[in-house]
């Protein structure tokens, strides 16, 4: 790693390409790749620096002369300093005074003083090295890197006293802008909110009612409830990260390798696991240590033919899990030790051979060098694989410890990736390499640690982030000012990605497609995922007969015209709703239904279940329950589902929440069941038939998404990738070819068509004037009215052919800076 | 892309300069599916069909023919080609890598990019290099631009996606795809059923409405780089220039040599592209499996009307680019992913399974009479112009079957070099992408043949 930043953006330079700029590199560098190369015998003998030169000098010469250890007040850590140290005359060996050094033969002057002298063939090499002009790219140095943070997390110095309702996302950034003297951006206003936090979370945009309610809703907390209940829409959710994680585990729906096998889909398996919000850790464990659904991820891409030998499934596999978990860039290590961290072909092969089948044959620059693979993970200070366990095993083993808590690179990856998407930029970037240092580390360890004590619950890392003040205030641009120091000033303008805009297109236009092509159970999406909780006692210990107390509480802003629960406890439960007992259950595979509406007022409510559990031996007791309301009789239900929001106590406690003595108890958050207590499965699907019992007319079936069908050209064109390599970052800008294609392609042109003829109709059905139409086409679009000078721009009352002056205002709209940007 | 982890990808550290460029513009000539040399540019042993000739004893199916330059022979079939060859070089001795089964997509793959996929990154196609280090020679043609390829419907579709990309590069130097040269102009006008004025109205439109969208709403500098590429659209889809992509404007004498079939189309959009002042162009007969060149049965015929599309247009290209005065500044290049043979798989010794459909070693009907098998020991190439030798023939292969390159052999590393070298592109040139560097040839290790250049 060098010291200085080497991705700094230069997002003018792109398309002003000076050519005077394209100095050539002298030497080939590696990226070994090389399956074949033949070239005329005459060819001039190059000196590769990173192959030919860098080994030498790190072996024989780093020891003494860097890194703090300047023996005779020499240091060699980049070219800049052996050149200034005198001792080269560029062109000439035999004037070098390091070259003399490294043939002399007075054992006093020799170099190195220990250790066997340069080999013939070196010293043959540094000689042509020195002559052609000490070629030696400005990216490698012996310089150890500066930044290394310990691998687990660091206790952050939250301090007790900001207030429960502040987020503590913004005490760091309060600090950080002190220390930086930066003036904390404006906050956004409600409609911008609302539109960022939608368009982040579950890649829609907002509808005009969305908006206005949100408007007019005066409650003190209401960005956070929002946020909820952003995150409680399950599908929307889950469809909209579908792209997020396909893109991450080369997921697809067609591509190279499917045909034959050489490949698998892992859709079903990830499109659940969003829906359901799996743990995080849980969810990399089963990636890892797969079960058939979830197979693909480290199966990997099987190319017919030979392949290099870094490209082999195992070695795919260390790259993979590297990268996407870990933010280790695996790559260069697969062929050979690193030149640009310190990861080393036996790191690369050590997490390969975990996976591998066979004896895997370690090959440097795809040739072998006679060694065998071992089983071996990076951070070996966690634990070890043991290589003689079969592979399931090892890959058990290798799961656990890549999710174990103490495996704080881990957390930091996940948060800081989640960051990323929310605010443009990462934490530590590029995001994929998690070694660089943070602009702010507390923040980073903080919200890492967050998200473990959170059982790794990444709705709620989305959440802490999403209900942050920084989140809430206005974006800055991305254009970077200093190359050397990157400094955080707020959240960052970022583009629309292919689907949200092809998703925002068909929700403005009507034009979405009937059918998905994601292999997903059509039931999936409309499944309880309403999730057993149970207190935090470890299974086995809990005491026979447990009895527990579980809380809920929400707000209702207008009085409900149906509300129901459905409920079940392991063994036993009362329901007592704002201290009134409501239900009984003594039958839990029998879950109950009953009617709130009379017990629920306006404001907050409180839902409190009793679970006691029955036998005689140790036993936890568990809660599955739905709340159901909603405000008219063809309103769309809310849901509440037990979760870990709900609260737990074990102390005793009367009707109202509070002990016999009238004073407040302890609650904690529930503690989700884990998977695997399979008697309770069954019980969640009668749930399910009782819940759709209940509502009259089923959910309507969600639009088509553009996550969950196969890419065209168009979403193709605007950056939706090819997975057949890991994607973690998507083009942040648009270019001119995709301009050519929003500009007169058919694709596009096709929607607008539908949509244009959507929006007439709409204006007859409604008795829009013109100018009406305009205002709800800018509504549902921008979620804001025209002003009057767009108004007149847009005036089409002198046009012929309405259906063509309505595809134009859409096409308008749609290219539109603040349509396609989400600020 | 992964690549993208933070704006465009550097040019990594650099020593020397670039060479002086030969040539502007580049024209790629593809044959896809795998061209037979013995049946095109490298005529050996000739035996005509007849019930009971052993296969062995066939290496071409087409006798030879004189050409314009009297060491070089080449197949029947290519009288047109044979008539311009003092105008280019042809190599016998281009080879390819085993990459042990065959695959054409994987092939084309490797000569598209220079390296053999599977690769960490996403490699870029050699005409997005160009775009991305010469960037477009005219701003209103796009700098890269591939003519013939359906990307969508046709077998082994994502394969072809894959690189027919920029890569790491980014889509702004990706290929302007136009698989129907006749549909072109389709691709550069406004959209079916929009008038000029229209079209021109709505963009007027948009210039004002941007600037009413409120300051807060969107930040300048993003907003400043949106509209910069929806002008550059707008320019391109309206300039006079676009009238090259209009085959119908080409008089009907002229059309009519080229109208061959979509290829032969595809050479004449080539010619008026490069006139307009194209950077980069692939004209392909088109990859689509088992079609074409790729004959796994029935090769004779098949080639012979092969050859029937290619004829004329090739030759025609080079006459008209010679005659326009853009021959010394086109480098047109024509190649495939591999050679044929009739008995060899891969090469002598490859482990690749054996895929001829019209398996005989004592041929009695006519569909098996044509080189079926996959060949990458020995494959031709055409160079002319851009700095090329004129009249010149390089490399050699076997005339005995293996028909491996036994003279000057060249990879696909060194014929890139070549190509690059001639568009001024050090072969050793780099970008950074992750942090390590790519480079232009496979690790920056090709190889310029010298001995290719006038």
């Amino acid at each position: 790693m060098t010291p200085k930043q080497r991705f700094n953006c230069l997002p003018n330079s792109r398309n002003e390409f000076n050519r005077n700029r394209m100095l050539v590199s002298l030497f080939a560098l590696v990226s070994c790749l090389t399956l074949f190369v033949s070239r005329p015998a005459n060819s001039q003998e190059k000196i590769d620096f990173s192959h030919d030169i860098f080994p030498i000098l790190k072996k024989k010469c780093a020891a003494c002369h860097s890194n703090g250890v300047y023996k005779g007040g020499l240091s060699i850590e980049t070219r800049e300093q052996l050149i200034d140290s005198g001792n080269i005359s560029l062109g000439n060996h035999l004037k070098s005074e390091v070259f003399s050094r490294i043939t002399s033969e007075d054992p006093e002057e020799l170099m190195p003083p220990e250790g066997s002298p340069l080999s013939a063939s070196e010293i043959k090499k540094v000689a042509t090295w020195i002559n052609a002009g000490l070629s030696w790219p400005s990216e490698i140095t012996l310089k150890k890197q500066q930044f290394k943070r310990p691998l687990s997390l660091r206790p952050t110095d939250l301090p007790n006293k900001i207030a429960a309702n502040d987020n503590p996302i913004d005490y760091f950034i309060d600090q950080y802008f002190q220390t930086e003297d930066i003036q904390p951006p404006g906050l956004l206003s409600d409609q911008a909110f609302l539109r960022r936090a939608k368009l982040d979370l579950l890649g829609l945009l907002p509808t005009p009612v969305e908006v206005t309610s949100y408007q007019k809703d005066q409650s003190e907390n209401k960005q956070t409830r929002l946020i909820e209940s952003l995150l409680s829409k399950d599908r929307d959710y889950a469809d909209h990260w579908m792209s997020f994680w396909n893109d991450l585990l080369r997921n697809d729906y067609v591509g190279t390798g499917y045909i034959d096998g050489g490949r698998k889909q892992i859709t079903q398996w990830l499109h659940q696991s969003l829906l359901e919000n799996k743990p995080y850790d849980q969810f990399v464990r089963e990636l890892i240590n797969p079960t058939a659904d979830s197979a693909g991820f480290i199966k990997g891409i099987k190319w017919r033919g030979r392949v290099n030998a870094s490209q082999i499934e195992p070695l795919q596999f260390s790259q993979n899990i590297s990268q996407v978990f870990l933010g280790i860039n695996m790559k260069c290590a697969s062929c050979h030790d690193s030149f640009i961290d310190d990861w080393r072909l036996e790191d690369a092969y050590g997490l390969a051979a975990i996976t591998a089948q066979q004896p895997l044959k370690i090959h440097r620059c795809d040739i072998p060098i006679g060694q065998t693979a071992t089983s071996k993970f990076v951070f070996p200070e966690l634990g070890n694989i043991d290589h003689s366990l079969p592979r399931e095993q090892r890959l058990e083993q290798l799961s656990r410890l890549m999710t174990t808590r103490e495996n704080g690179r881990f957390a930091r990856t996940i948060v800081n990736r989640l960051w990323h998407r929310m605010t443009g930029r990462g934490l530590v970037h590029p995001v994929d390499v998690m070694a660089n240092e943070s602009w702010s580390e507390p923040l980073l360890d903080f919200l890492a640690a967050n998200l473990v004590e959170n059982d790794y619950n990444l709705k709620h890392t989305l959440q802490l982030i999403a209900t942050s003040k920084i989140y809430r205030s206005q974006a800055k641009s991305t254009k970077s000012t200093d190359a050397n120091r990157y400094l955080f000033h707020g959240v960052s303008t970022k583009r629309m990605t292919a689907e949200q805009f092809v998703d925002s297109v068909w929700r403005l236009s009507d034009s979405a497609p009937d059918k998905i092509d994601a292999k997903i159970t059509p039931a999936v999406g409309k499944k309880t995922v309403a999730k057993w909780i149970w207190s935090n006692t470890p299974a086995l210990s809990s005491p026979a007969k447990e009895t527990v107390y579980f809380r809920k509480r929400f707000s209702l802003e207008s009085p409900a015209s149906d509300a129901y629960c459905i409920a079940t406890c392991d063994n036993e439960f009362t329901l007592w709703v704002n201290g009134t007992r409501v239900s009984d259950g003594k039958d839990w595979t029998q879950p109950v239904t009953s009617n709130l509406r009379d017990h629920l007022k306006i404001g907050q409510n409180t839902i409190i279940i009793k679970a006691v559990n029955q036998g005689s031996a140790p036993n936890p007791a568990g809660l599955l329950a739905e709340i159901l309301f909603r405000s008219a009789p063809k309103e769309n239900w809310q849901i509440i589902r037990s979760n870990s929001d709900w609260e737990f106590t074990s102390e005793p406690i009367t009707a109202n929440g509070s002990d016999q003595s009238g004073k407040s108890v302890n609650w904690a958050a529930a503690h989700v069941v884990p998977q695997g207590w399979k008697t309770y499965a069954a019980v969640r699907s009668s749930i399910g038939s009782a819940k759709s019992r209940l509502e009259q007319s089923p959910e309507p079936t969600p639009p088509v998404r553009a996550s969950l069908v196969v890419s065209n050209l168009l979403m193709r064109s605007l950056g939706r990738p090819n997975r057949e390599q890991v994607v973690t970052t998507r083009p942040d800008s648009l270019s001119t070819l995709q301009a050519l294609d929003l500009s007169n392609g058919n694709i596009l042109a096709n929607w607008l068509n539908i949509g244009a003829k959507k929006w007439i109709e709409l204006q007859k059905k409604n008795s829009w004037s013109d100018q009406q139409l305009i205002n709800a086409i800018y509504r549902q679009s921008l979620s804001r009215l025209p002003n009057t000078k767009e108004l007149e721009l847009l005036n089409f009352s002198n046009q012929e052919n309405k259906i063509e002056a309505i595809e134009d205002i859409l096409w308008l709209i749609v290219m539109l800076p603040e349509f396609q940007l989400i600020n | 892309m992964a690549a993208l982890a933070c704006g465009a990808p550097r040019l990594a550290s650099a020593t020397v300069s670039s060479p002086a460029a030969t040539a502007d513009t580049c024209i790629l000539l593809w044959m896809g599916g795998g061209m037979a040399a013995p049946d095109t540019f490298d005529p050996k042993h000739y035996e005509p069909f007849r019930k009971g000739l052993a296969a062995k004893d066939i290496i071409s199916t087409f006798p030879a023919i004189d050409t314009v330059v009297d060491e070089i022979k080449l197949t029947q079939g290519l009288e047109n080609i044979a008539q311009v060859l003092d105008r280019g070089t042809l190599i016998r001795s281009h080879i390819q890598a085993d990459l042990g089964n065959i695959l054409h997509s994987r092939h084309q793959y490797h000569w598209h990019t220079g390296y053999v996929p599977p690769q960490t990154v996403a490699a870029p196609h050699i005409g997005a290099w160009m775009a991305k280090l010469l960037g477009p020679r005219n701003p209103a043609i796009p700098a890269f631009i591939d003519i013939g390829q359906r990307l969508e419907g046709v077998g082994e579709k994502e394969e072809l996606k894959a690189f027919h990309t920029a890569g790491f590069l980014g889509t702004e130097f990706g290929p302007f795809v136009l698989p129907y040269p006749d549909q072109a102009i389709e691709s550069v006008r406004p959209p079916k059923g929009m008038t000029p004025t229209r079209f021109k109205k709505r963009h007027q439109k948009y210039r004002e409405l941007v600037n009413q969208t409120h300051k807060d709403l969107v930040s300048d500098y993003q907003k400043e780089s949106m509209v910069r590429s929806m002008e550059n659209a707008y320019r391109l889809l309206s300039s006079p220039e676009r009238t090259a992509f209009d085959l119908t404007l080409e008089p009907k004498d002229s059309y009519d040599i080229y109208n061959t079939s979509r290829f032969g189309q595809g050479c004449l959009l080539a010619r008026r592209l490069t006139e307009a002042g194209a950077r980069f162009i692939e004209v392909t007969t088109e990859y689509v499996p088992f079609v074409s060149w790729d004959t796994h049965e029935n090769g004779h015929t098949t080639v012979a009307k092969m050859k029937k599309d290619i004829d004329q247009p090739v030759a025609q290209l080079i006459l008209d680019l010679e005659e326009r005065g853009l021959l010394d500044r086109t480098l047109v290049v024509l190649a495939s992913e591999f050679s044929r043979d009739m008995m060899i798989e891969g090469v002598p010794g490859s482990t690749a399974r054996d895929q001829s459909r019209a398996k005989a070693d004592i041929l009695t009907e006519m569909k098996q009479y044509g080189l079926h098998r996959h060949f990458t020991g020995g494959s031709s190439v055409l160079m002319f112009g851009g700095g090329i030798g004129k009249g010149k023939l390089y490399g050699k292969t076997a005339d005995q079957r293996p028909c491996l390159a036994i003279e000057n052999p060249v990879s696909i590393s060194d014929l890139h070099a070549t190509i690059f070298r001639a568009m001024g592109i050090a072969p050793d040139t780099a970008l950074d992408v992750e942090q390590r560097p790519f480079y232009v040839t496979e690790d920056g290790k090709g190889q310029p043949v010298q001995d290719l250049f006038a």
